[in-house]
């Protein structure tokens, strides 16, 4: 295969970080200050729930998790190259960078796609018993 | 001494928090996941999170994150062309800029510091 950073330069990789930079700037700050804000009486389950049914909230939250993942991992990955000199071991952190990646996307699609679910299924639940 | 320049340390801390920031990107996928398994669950997961041992991390947190947004800044600047010139001097400008930032994002999490404990009802 192709080498994936194998010693590349690596300028699409370069490029896309600072991208994904400039649009998690004005992400990150709305999500720290609104999902973070823990208020005198926490955070209560309600509140996150009514915010992430909205769909506007849905993309943001969405956009947020796709762009910050691609983000901290590609930044990861141009450490890992840093120390990590070898093709072979380069490959493995590919991998194991690229697995790790995806198994968050799922966790995070989940939870915001499918959201709320648990309450939905109840709410099915009770309508469909008599 | 030569390796201490403001640029160095920048770059240095830049490595670390992205480092810390992407491990605690994973563990809060993991465990904001626990959200969509209905508010009992969630109750129980937030009750742990609620101890001031974790609003303390909580506050780390924003503050490492504000470092790596704010030194971000300065190398997209710099990498396009614009105040190169001035590295050094942007990057304090954008330090202050998210010390004010870092006090504006806290203020809450502070305060729910000091917060009785049965303000944070379960459900």
């Amino acid at each position: 295969m192709r080498d994936r950073g194998i010693g590349s330069g690596g300028a699409l990789a370069w490029f896309f970080q600072r991208l994904t930079g400039i649009l998690l700037v004005p992400i990150v700050l709305v999500h720290l200050l609104t999902m973070h804000n823990w208020t005198a009486h926490g955070l209560p389950w309600a509140e996150v729930a009514a915010r992430l049914s909205n769909p506007y909230w849905k993309v943001l939250e969405l956009t947020f998790l796709v762009v910050a993942l691609y983000h901290g991992l590609n930044g990861l990955y141009a450490v890992l190259q840093d120390y990590v000199r070898r093709p072979g071991w380069r490959l493995t952190c590919y991998s194991l960078v690229t697995l790790a990646g995806l198994v968050l996307l799922a966790f995070g699609v989940v939870t915001v796609v499918g959201f709320p679910r648990a309450e939905l299924l109840q709410s099915v639940a009770q309508s469909a018993t008599p | 001494m030569y390796r201490f320049h403001t640029g160095y340390v920048a770059w240095l801390l830049n490595r670390i928090s992205g480092i810390l920031i992407i491990f605690y990107l994973a563990a809060h996928v993991w465990v904001t996941h626990h959200l969509s398994h209905g508010a009992e669950t969630y109750a129980q997961v937030m009750a742990f999170l609620s101890s001031p041992l974790f609003k303390l991390l909580e506050i780390g947190l924003i503050g490492v994150v504000l470092y790596h947004l704010m030194n971000g800044i300065r190398i997209i600047l710099v990498d396009f062309g614009k105040g190169a010139w001035m590295q050094k001097r942007l990057f304090w400008i954008l330090m202050a800029i998210g010390v004010l930032l870092f006090v504006i994002c806290i203020w809450e999490l502070v305060g729910s510091l000091f917060a009785p404990a049965h303000a944070a009802p379960l459900h």
